[in-house]
């Protein structure tokens, strides 16, 4: 059964898959082109199952595969081995649920840490004793051990000297050559998935903002979809093109802060102010329409809370397209500019076959080829109206990810000036349901600037949120991170990963 | 000991004191000011020192007498370095040849890169080892360069700096040639781009600073101290020899000419650091190369004139 989650007609049905055929099924479905959305676990009528959430590339719908495990069976096959982008949501259904995929080549734990008892899987608690006494304890975390003569590891992090957030690399090098880099997250998990489950549906937004704050009008709007896509309460269009239009300003805002990161780590500070300045001016367009520069709490469900009138609306278009043709006019600061080229050039490549195995999305996929982008895929009108094409490259270099990110907020501005400009109402009114449907499950994807977000909510009988599962694109990207800084030298690991720009609390939930 | 002696210790042992602080002061503040910003005040690297001289130390279990000591070595041979080379544009107090200077730089760097070692961190022991690797391309050109003053003045003595001859021909290059390789010296000694990110906070990308990050109190605030001298040293050396062309006779405006040009050298490095990329580490090489290639150059023209 396929559905438009960009069109949002009909409720989502689920197709049983058994989990013996899961496997085979995937790697067809990949093997056509269609990606692999997000991979997780929810309770099933007799135990546990497994969630695939399959995106149809080529009609733009997207199919959810359900695969109960057997009664009180805590383990199944593993898909990685067949299926490289399986490889974090398997360590995560593991961590969270305590269901072992077999076979997987690299399992350890992602975000439980050894400080957690052995023996908790938080998402699994409502489970017979039966089953919980068959789960098998969490082992501790080991690091990969590069072996040889003269290998030494640099441990950085998980407290770094800037206000990031915590992660910890681990370097095992020769000299300054980096021979392997292992990332450790983990260090926010803070339970959001589980929280989301005991939590009010009307007060949901709050909570899903702060999945990655810096992502916050994108996991608000994915939120908002998935709700009204488990409502069948399609929203108003007017409501749509104010959140696309929040979504692209923050794509926008970000990408130049990320510009603004990437001249810091070249060290060069004058293109680090240029972009820096420019970065504030978009914030100043999202505080104009939002209210807050962030863009919290006005995106919700079935509405939007705050409607700007007209003349706001014509002010912000043209400030969007001002801030546009500013970047235009100091991008060849960093792009033109030879000794920054020779920086990035070549720097941290990822080639499109690794790209494809890894199922990379956003900004790092479309830089080594990979054209994906939900906005392009899933059917969504309001992104018809203008001409516009993603930005690609094959390179996969740091220089290729600046590119497209340049680009991309380029687009991202006059997207957003466009969209505001066609909003026509200053009210829309609130269109909420009293109560959640039963047994249903709603879907929400939107490219954040980051890449592919989706948000899935189930609902159980009773109508309340069951299971609540949020995949950040930094999910995907991560294991690119330290596969494109191999062979490279340790100084230019900050600038590599800058490039990705990921984010550690959307990854840990 | 002669009046005019008297008077030159006691100037460059307050300027020594001083100038380390301004000179960092204006070269930040000239930064952010390049970069639109405010910045800190002029006088903020003193009020830093002053405020980590009252700090408490915090000293890993990790660590030795070597750690706890470099500090005091390294000011010791900053110190001499600061006497022996007529940077203030008066005779040094203590006279030297240029050995010496070269000497006293590469004890300090020992020190430092000791103590970085003695840490047993990741990031001292990579400190510590890009410091040496740098120094390997650093010292011959520094050695080369200020032979080429010696010979073509005829004295190994730093002193015979205050009163260069000008010369015409082909001659005339050496000195220039000289300050040229010197300059990119200073900036590989003195943690300036496109050799090293003075503003960085990324430890993975550090030289100098790698070697320091385990200090902390007094000991941090003496290092910090140990690099603005390092700094005023180079910066005035460079000015001995450029002044040297323009010939100038009586010692108050030998030393008021010496100053100004320190002042504009840290501009000009303020822009360097603003407008510059960093280059890529096994690039530095071809850029100390050229440092190299300079210093040869001058040592050739110098010998061909004798």
């Amino acid at each position: 059964m396929n559905t438009q989650p960009g069109v949002f007609t009909g409720a989502l049905k689920m197709d049983e898959v058994p989990i013996m055929q899961l496997r085979a099924r995937l790697k067809s479905e990949i093997g056509d082109g269609n990606r692999l959305g997000l991979l997780t676990a929810a309770d099933g009528a007799d135990g546990h199952q497994l969630l695939t959430l399959i995106i149809q590339t080529q009609s733009g719908g997207v199919s959810l595969l359900n695969s109960p495990l057997p009664h009180d069976a805590v383990s199944y096959a593993s898909l990685t081995p067949d299926l490289p982008q399986a490889h974090w949501f398997e360590r995560e259904i593991a961590d969270l649920w305590g269901i072992r995929p077999v076979g997987h080549p690299r399992l350890k734990s992602l975000v439980m840490h050894d400080s957690y008892p052995t023996d908790l899987f938080p998402l699994a608690e409502h489970v017979t004793a039966a089953t919980a006494r068959k789960r098998s304890r969490r082992a501790p975390y080991r690091f990969t051990v590069v072996q040889g003569n003269g290998v030494f590891e640099v441990p950085v992090g998980p407290v770094h000297a800037g206000i990031i957030e915590p992660g910890h690399f681990r370097f095992s090098c020769l000299g300054e050559v980096i021979e392997n880099l292992e990332i450790r997250l983990g260090f926010v998990h803070r339970g959001l998935e589980e929280r989301l489950t005991r939590c009010d549906w009307r007060m949901m937004n709050y909570l899903v903002e702060a999945a990655s704050s810096d992502t916050a009008a994108a996991n608000a709007t994915a939120h908002a979809f998935a709700m009204e896509n488990l409502c069948s309460v399609p929203a108003a269009p007017d409501v749509r093109k104010m959140r696309y239009a929040c979504i692209e300003i923050e794509r926008a805002a970000c990408h130049i802060g990320d510009l603004v990161g990437i001249c810091t780590d070249l060290g060069f500070g004058a293109g680090g102010t240029a972009f820096s300045a420019l970065r504030g001016d978009v914030l100043g367009v999202a505080e104009l329409l939002t209210g807050t520069r962030f863009m919290t709490s006005v995106i919700v469900p079935f509405a939007h809370k705050y409607m700007p009138a007209k003349p706001l609306l014509i002010e912000a278009t043209r400030r969007l397209r001002t801030c546009s043709s500013q970047l235009r006019s100091i991008l060849p600061l960093l792009l033109n500019n030879g000794a920054a080229i020779e920086r990035m050039e070549g720097m941290g490549d990822i080639k499109t076959s690794l790209a494809r195995d890894f199922g990379l999305v956003g900004p790092a996929g479309r830089a080594s080829g990979i054209a994906y982008d939900v906005r392009k895929v899933i059917a969504q009108p309001e992104y018809e109206q203008v001409e516009w094409q993603p930005p690609t490259y094959f390179e996969g270099d740091v220089f290729a990810r600046t590119r497209v990110r340049a680009e991309e907020a380029i687009v991202a501005m006059e997207l957003a000036a466009d969209m505001v400009s066609r909003i026509t109402s200053s009210h829309e009114p609130d269109s909420s349901p009293a109560t959640l449907p039963a047994n249903s499950v709603g879907v929400g994807i939107v490219e954040a600037w980051r890449g592919e977000l989706i948000h899935l909510v189930m609902t159980d009988s009773h109508g309340r949120v069951s299971r609540y599962k949020i995949k950040d694109p930094s999910f995907n990207n991560w294991t690119a991170l330290s596969i494109a800084v191999r062979g490279r030298l340790l100084s230019d690991f900050p600038l590599c990963n800058k490039s990705f720009g990921l984010s550690y609390s959307g990854t840990d939930l | 000991m002669s009046r005019i002696s008297l008077v030159g210790l006691a100037v460059t042992v307050l300027e020594s004191i001083i100038m380390p602080f301004l000179l960092v002061g204006i070269l930040r503040s000239c930064r952010s000011r390049l970069q639109k910003r405010r910045g800190p005040r002029v006088v903020q690297p003193l009020y830093d020192f002053l405020r980590l001289a009252r700090k408490q130390t915090v000293l890993s279990d990790e660590t030795g007498p070597i750690f706890k000591n470099a500090p005091v070595v390294s000011l010791t041979a900053y110190g001499l370095v600061a006497l022996v080379v007529p940077w203030a544009g008066l005779p040094a107090p203590i006279s030297a040849d240029l050995i010496l200077f070269v000497f006293l730089l590469a004890a300090a760097r020992m020190a430092t890169g000791l103590a970085a070692m003695d840490t047993s961190t990741a990031f001292g022991g990579m400190g510590a080892s890009r410091e040496s690797a740098l120094s390997i391309f650093v010292e011959p050109t520094l050695v080369l360069a200020l032979s080429a003053v010696a010979i073509y003045q005829g004295s190994p003595w730093l002193n015979a700096l205050i009163a260069t001859p000008v010369s015409t021909g082909g001659s005339a290059y050496v000195l220039p040639l000289a300050v040229a390789a010197i300059w990119i010296c200073a900036a590989a000694e003195t943690a300036r781009m496109p050799i090293e990110d003075p503003v960085t906070h990324l430890e993975l990308t550090m030289i100098h600073e790698a070697q320091l990050l385990e200090y902390s109190g007094p000991r941090l605030a003496l290092m910090e101290y140990q690099a603005g001298l390092k700094l005023t040293v180079y910066y005035g050396l460079i000015a001995q020899m450029l002044i040297n062309e323009i010939v100038i006779k009586t010692p108050i405006t030998r030393w008021a000419a010496t100053t100004t040009i320190m002042f504009c050298l840290v501009v000009l490095a303020a822009i360097i650091d603003t407008v510059l990329v960093r280059l890529h580490w096994r690039k530095l090489p071809d850029l100390l190369a050229f440092g190299l290639a300079f210093s040869l150059v001058a040592c050739l023209l110098a010998a061909l004139k004798g």
